[in-house]
């Protein structure tokens, strides 16, 4: 963003108070932030407590060769890339398709109402949620079993111990749990859209749907696509609440829940290698700055206001 | 102008209230000492502080009991000890963030499996040393085993005195053994128990007949089928007891029985459906009714109750020592120790002291216990005091250096438990591979890929939940494609190092 030069002084006396304010947050980001930015070289050497970090001796590349060399590497990497990939769209179509209805709504409780419920899930623990599912799917007590697929005359089915059905399963979990706050997001952008132009189209007859593609999607569109560059940013990270707990940890479904971070925690947990972890933290990190700067690039030739900067 | 200036003061000062208020919220944390820099001393030098993290139960009145402790120290090392107590499921979180931050600490609570980690980053250090010097009792204790909890010759803990090894066992509910008069004695093994189970699972419907968890695999936990060396995943078949060929888990012929049998227990029923998946204790599972028995380990102080049902245990095979059995729960030394001697010197007095041990256990004589017989070998609660009101009942047990200093709780434990311990470790044959654990720094990148292999399949293997015959190969397969050649070779070659070195 350029600053915006005024002709005449810069009058300092006037935002003094706005930066007493900010001061508290912009110190908290900058140590909690900035100053371990320079932990990143954790990531290149081999630690000893004793010798502190600066001391500690250099091992070059060594500690990134666990996440390349292991024949899970591709299973992991395309898990992650995949999820998120799946995450983003379908969360975002689904939270655009409720905040639009929301939106729609004239009783005013009734929109307090659902925009609360839309929210609380996302509020809660994944924990709880893990045992929520587990509630639904255990092999020998869970609803599913009992109440859906016995009285229809179908076998249960030994949820988590089948590969196949989890991918759909995990981005349902995600969708339910994600959708809450993209939408409240959306919900703002559309409030704040001039009502005039719904009246306009009315008058002219437009059918709803085409209000919404005439209107409603391109007033969002800078909003949608900020929320899409944030979340492309962050597709090396995997919720790890979601991959570990939900599928309660279990052998056989490895192919389709382990992700990166997973996959970092079963790794280390025993060896306890702070410099490896630290190589896989590096590693999700760099490539998600990479897509962002991409990323952005391209929305910057296309649409210079929707960029992110 | 005025109405201006008044704003302009409001928003100045509202701004630095809220700077000030978050700036006063952050400051003023103070550790509190929980020990005592008691008193005067004779000698010259100021005490020494020894702090020591250890898991347990907080309890209420911990610092009157351990201004009786210092008062000990203080008259005979010129130390205080401030203890910290951690429970359960915080300790190992405390133990990482007071290692990591430099905070003083000397005497760190740890197992085998953190102290891997702990050795690597350089955080405690190695005690051959400092045990040769000043561990009187603990070699008068452990002999030559007072140095068994090491990795490649880095001694990185004393171990409790507590049980080494233990006998397989099943535990059963007595209510329903006495119900359906099952013979205990007759029961030697797994395949015994089959005619039990059946006749559980017939006549009570509602309870599982042999109880089983993700996170206490049976086979790797309880049935000592192979000796891990550490890992469990480049084993020594039979326990280690009569070869020193490391091999591929997969290929143990031990471990296919057992999970054969497993298998066969799933399929008829015996095992909860759920058990790759579930992470409910059996405490648990027995307090709610829902369980019959579990495969667990006995040894003279096991548990008589779970989860408030008393249990009989039958034998299912012999008491056998593996190479990690001195690595449960040991006492290590912090990398940061201002002064690692005199910790091992608290240390080693810990481990000798009746008088220090019973404090720390059960308190003060008449306030939290007093002897319930007239030989002194059991303790019991005093007039008016019970677990609801108690002040100070830490029962750290395990968790002290050596809690056979301290007395039988009556009730619990028989009087002469103790002196039944220590025949108990006396026996028991013993792996050849007893002492060693291999260092595992050259084959870390490997393990990574193969730790991961391990939890993909060792559980539903291990439950009983899929066919062996079918995932052992896929198991052994994967474990190949990711390094298990290597592993192998290393640890062979390590293991070898050290026969020779014990000769």
């Amino acid at each position: 963003m350029r600053a915006k030069r005024k002709t005449g002084k810069f009058r300092w006396r006037k935002w003094i108070p706005i930066f007493i304010m900010m001061a508290p947050g912009l110190i908290y980001l900058f140590i909690n932030n900035y100053i371990p930015i320079f932990g990143l070289v954790i990531a290149f050497k081999k630690l000893d407590f004793q010798a502190g970090i600066w001391a500690s001796p250099w091992v070059g590349l060594s500690n990134f060769t666990y996440l390349f060399k292991t024949p899970d590497a591709m299973v992991i990497t395309r898990n992650t890339i995949l999820y998120n990939l799946a995450f983003i769209s379908i969360n975002t179509c689904l939270s655009l398709a409720f905040a639009i209805f929301i939106n729609d709504m004239k009783n005013k409780l009734c929109k307090k109402i659902y925009q609360s419920a839309v929210l609380l899930p996302y509020l809660m623990s994944i924990v709880i949620i893990s045992y929520i599912v587990f509630a639904l799917l255990s092999p020998d007590k869970g609803m599913i079993n009992n109440s859906i697929l016995e009285p229809l005359g179908k076998e249960p089915v030994s949820w988590y111990m089948e590969p196949g059905y989890w991918p759909l399963i995990l981005i349902i979990v995600n969708a339910w749990k994600g959708v809450g706050y993209n939408c409240l997001v959306f919900i703002a952008g559309i409030a704040g859209i001039d009502p005039g132009y719904y009246e306009a189209a009315q008058l002219d007859g437009a059918t709803k749907w085409q209000q919404i593609r005439f209107i409603t999607l391109p007033c969002l569109k800078t909003t949608i696509i900020t929320l899409t560059l944030l979340n492309v940013g962050r597709i090396f990270y995997s919720d790890f609440g979601l991959f570990y707990q939900v599928p309660m940890n279990s052998g056989a479904l490895f192919d389709v829940t382990n992700t990166i971070d997973t996959y970092v925690y079963r790794s280390l947990l025993q060896l306890g290698n702070v410099g490896m972890a630290s190589a896989a933290g590096f590693y999700q990190s760099l490539v998600g700055f990479t897509l962002i700067m991409i990323c952005n690039f391209i929305v910057r030739k296309v649409d210079r206001d929707s960029a992110l900067f | 102008m005025k109405k201006r200036y008044l704003k302009r003061m409001c928003s100045l000062i509202i701004s630095c209230t809220v700077l000030g208020s978050v700036l006063a919220g952050c400051g003023g944390q103070n550790s509190e000492q929980t020990g005592n820099t008691g008193g005067d001393s004779d000698n010259s030098e100021e005490p020494y502080e020894v702090t020591m993290l250890t898991q347990g139960e907080p309890q209420e009145d911990q610092p009157r009991i351990m201004e009786k402790v210092n008062e000990i120290l203080l008259r005979d090392l010129n130390m205080t000890l401030n203890l910290i107590v951690s429970p359960y499921g915080s300790i190992s979180q405390q133990r990482q963030l007071m290692l990591t931050s430099g905070e003083p600490l000397d005497l760190v609570y740890l197992d085998a499996a953190s102290a891997t980690g702990f050795i690597n980053n350089n955080q405690i250090i190695d005690l051959s040393d400092l045990i040769d010097k000043y561990g009187t009792n603990i070699k008068k204790y452990w002999g030559d085993d007072a140095k068994s909890a090491n990795i490649g010759g880095f001694v990185y803990g004393v171990p409790n005195f507590n049980e080494v090894g233990n006998i397989p066992a099943i535990g059963m509910r007595k209510d329903i053994v006495e119900k359906y008069n099952i013979d205990v004695e007759s029961i030697t093994s797994l395949e015994d128990l089959e005619p039990v189970l059946e006749i559980i699972k017939e006549n009570e419907p509602s309870m599982t007949p042999v109880y089983v968890c993700s996170d206490q695999p049976p086979v790797s936990r309880q049935l000592s089928a192979v000796d891990p060396l550490t890992d469990g995943i480049a084993v020594l078949d039979n326990s280690g007891l009569d070869n020193t060929t490391v091999i591929p888990v997969t290929q143990s012929k031990s471990y296919r029985e057992k999970c054969e049998l497993l298998h066969k227990w799933y399929e008829a029923g015996y095992i909860n459906p759920d058990a790759a998946t579930t992470t409910v204790q059996f405490e648990s599972a027995f307090k709610a009714g829902s369980a019959f028995s579990a495969i667990m380990v006995w040894h003279p102080m096991s548990p008589a109750k779970f989860g408030g049902v008393d249990v009989v245990y039958a034998y299912l095979g012999d008491h056998i020592v593996l190479s990690g059995a001195t690595g449960n729960s040991d006492y290590a030394i912090a990398a940061n120790s201002k002064n690692p001697e005199k910790a091992m010197q608290m240390l080693d007095y810990l481990y000798g002291s009746e008088e220090v041990a019973q404090l720390l256990n059960w308190g003060e004589e008449g306030i939290d216990w007093v002897y319930a017989d007239d030989n002194h070998d059991l303790v019991t609660w005093p007039e008016g005091v019970d677990a609801n009101n108690a002040t100070y009942h830490a029962q750290l047990s395990w968790a002290l250096p050596n809690q056979f200093m301290s007395s039988p709780w009556q009730d619990v434990y028989p009087a002469d438990v103790f002196e039944q311990m220590v025949q108990f470790n006396q026996e028991g044959e013993r792996s050849k591979a007893f002492g060693f654990s291999y260092n595992t720094e050259p084959v870390s990148t490997e393990l990574a890929a193969l730790k991961n292999v391990q939890e993909k399949y060792r559980n539903s293997l291990e439950t009983g939940s899929v066919d062996p015959d079918e995932y052992l190969p896929m198991y052994e397969e994967e474990l190949e494609k990711a390094g298990l050649d290597k592993l192998i070779e290393e640890k062979q070659k390590q293991l070898d190092e050290w026969l020779a070195g014990q000769e």
